[in-house]
């Protein structure tokens, strides 16, 4: 733990070192201690744009966990099902789908629910696939174990399946809190109405450099707050699981 | 006769269901929208978003080509360097305790927020897409390399030394035909990111390129035209990623 902050310091002193040492213009790049001073005095515009991205996130994180993971226990429960639908769940995955924002925005005008409709089609399909991925690679010993006992279906789902898929769905849903965070944010750029992307691009556009580099500072520490607190949350859930 | 058999053989293994529903959500969209729909420019059919596939063609092309470069170029770039860096870190034990944690954590970061600091220093053009895309695809190589190289195993290792291989044989010969399974998964992965890392950028600040295109179709409430950009974006993703699963198995063949 200690090397790896090291190297986030130095990497901090290289930015403040380089930035006095070429005299490098404050309208490119501002030096950590300008970009610090940003954050303490704009500290009420940065809070409540924060405070909207997150709430959407963790919103847009709901509706895909929930969606994603209801779709992938239908669609495992019937093989035909599974035969018709998967082949495009799949192919979704090259489909860029942040190109759909303009999109979605002319459909549902530049406010929340384009961001979360945005979010919620990027994060959905990966937490399908994990989640199912998970339900249907329970080991055939398992299941043979359970039908032995004379298991219903239903209590091989509960009982068998979702207990050894925990591992994979937890995947899922850190896969789905990455890009949900990248889809309110995309979303953010092209419907600036709020957030922490629509500070990013106003202050791009008015040149107020270090507003924009502690505006994306602070999305990267927001994305990075919620994966560590998965991560956390899965060691104590996974606990049979040694740690990486 | 044995044409009839691998014609019956295809018959069989064609995925009907899947190909009885596509064809079937296509053209209930397609009798619903035209049914329902007050406008056909703002909730265009399928039969629509084709057309203006086929009459603006010239325009589409135009721009597709920058954006097609960029991302190959992105890609590309982070292919070599990921595996590159990768390669390193994993060969020394320092490195690797040093800068694994910052890999992994600055994979996590959404870089896609960097997309108006890289306009800022790099413009509105080519250097700034290529370079969002290459952020964007780097990590997933180099850690996915890092797992690749590090997964040899001690006999292996032991039996190269004991055949007395040098260290560009070491390279080449055993470490990464063992690692190319991850590589390519890395691939795959990158493949994708790197469409997304272009399109952002062009749609965040850009005068031409399919996400610029995409953004000035959908300010006009040309709907058919912009799902046709996406329609053109969804096959240049599924090429690209269809080039890398081609090139695995012929570069992977013994693990057919």
């Amino acid at each position: 733990v200690l090397i790896p902050c090291c190297v986030f310091l130095a990497i901090g002193a290289g930015w403040s070192l380089a930035v006095s040492a070429f005299n490098v213009p404050p309208l490119l790049l501002p030096g950590p201690i300008a970009v610090f001073r940003t954050i303490v005095e704009e500290r009420e515009l940065l809070f409540q744009a924060a405070a909207s991205t997150l709430s959407e996130i963790v919103l847009a994180i709901a509706i895909g966990v929930v969606t994603g993971f209801a779709t992938a226990i239908l669609v495992g429960m019937s093989s035909l099902v599974r035969r018709t639908i998967f082949p495009y769940i799949l192919a979704t995955q090259v489909v860029p789908k942040v190109a759909l924002a303009p999109i979605l925005i002319a459909w549902f005008g530049i406010g929340m629910e384009s961001r979360l409709i945005l979010a919620f089609l990027i994060s959905y399909f990966p937490m399908v696939i994990n989640t199912l991925a998970g339900i249907l690679g329970t080991s055939d010993a398992m299941l043979r174990y359970a039908q032995s006992l004379a298991a219903s279906e239903w209590q091989i789902l509960v009982k068998v399946r979702l207990p050894a898929a925990v591992p994979a769905i937890l995947g899922g849903v850190k896969i789905t809190t990455g890009v949900a965070v990248i889809g309110i944010v995309v979303g953010e750029f092209v419907a600036t109405d709020s957030g922490l992307g629509k500070v990013i691009i106003d202050s791009s556009a008015s040149m107020d450099t270090a507003l924009t580099v502690a505006a994306t500072l602070l999305i990267g520490t927001l994305g990075l707050a919620l994966l560590g607190a998965l991560e956390l949350a899965e060691r104590r859930i996974v606990y049979w699981q040694p740690g990486p | 006769m044995t044409s009839l058999a691998t014609m019956i053989a295809r018959w069989r293994a064609v995925n009907w269901p899947a190909l009885i529903f596509g064809v079937a959500i296509v053209s209930l969209w397609e009798t619903l929208v035209r049914a329902l729909a007050p406008s056909q420019s703002l909730f265009p059919p399928p039969s629509y978003v084709m057309w203006s596939l086929y009459v603006r063609f010239d325009l589409l092309m135009e721009h597709a080509w920058p954006t097609f470069c960029q991302t190959l170029v992105g890609f590309l770039l982070s292919v070599v360097l990921g595996v590159g860096l990768g390669w390193i870190i994993s060969k020394s034990r320092t490195l690797f305790e040093a800068l694994y944690p910052v890999v992994v954590v600055l994979q996590v970061v959404p870089k896609e927020a960097l997309a108006p600091l890289l306009v800022l220093w790099f413009g509105a053009g080519m250097l700034s897409r290529t370079v969002l895309a290459f952020l964007i695809a780097f990590f997933p190589m180099v850690i996915n390399t890092i797992f690749g190289v590090r997964s040899l195993n001690t006999a292996m290792r032991n039996y190269a030394t004991s055949v007395l291989c040098n260290r560009w044989q070491f390279l080449t010969k055993v470490e990464l035909p063992w690692a190319s399974t991850s590589i390519f998964a890395g691939m795959k992965i990158s493949v994708t990111l790197s469409v997304i890392g272009v399109v952002v950028a062009e749609i965040v600040a850009g005068r031409n390129g399919l996400g610029y295109l995409l953004l000035f179709a959908a300010s006009r409430l040309d709907m058919g035209f912009s799902l046709a950009i996406l329609l053109v974006l969804a096959l240049w993703g599924g090429v690209l990623f269809a080039a890398v699963v081609l090139l695995e198995r012929r570069a992977v063949y013994w693990r057919r």
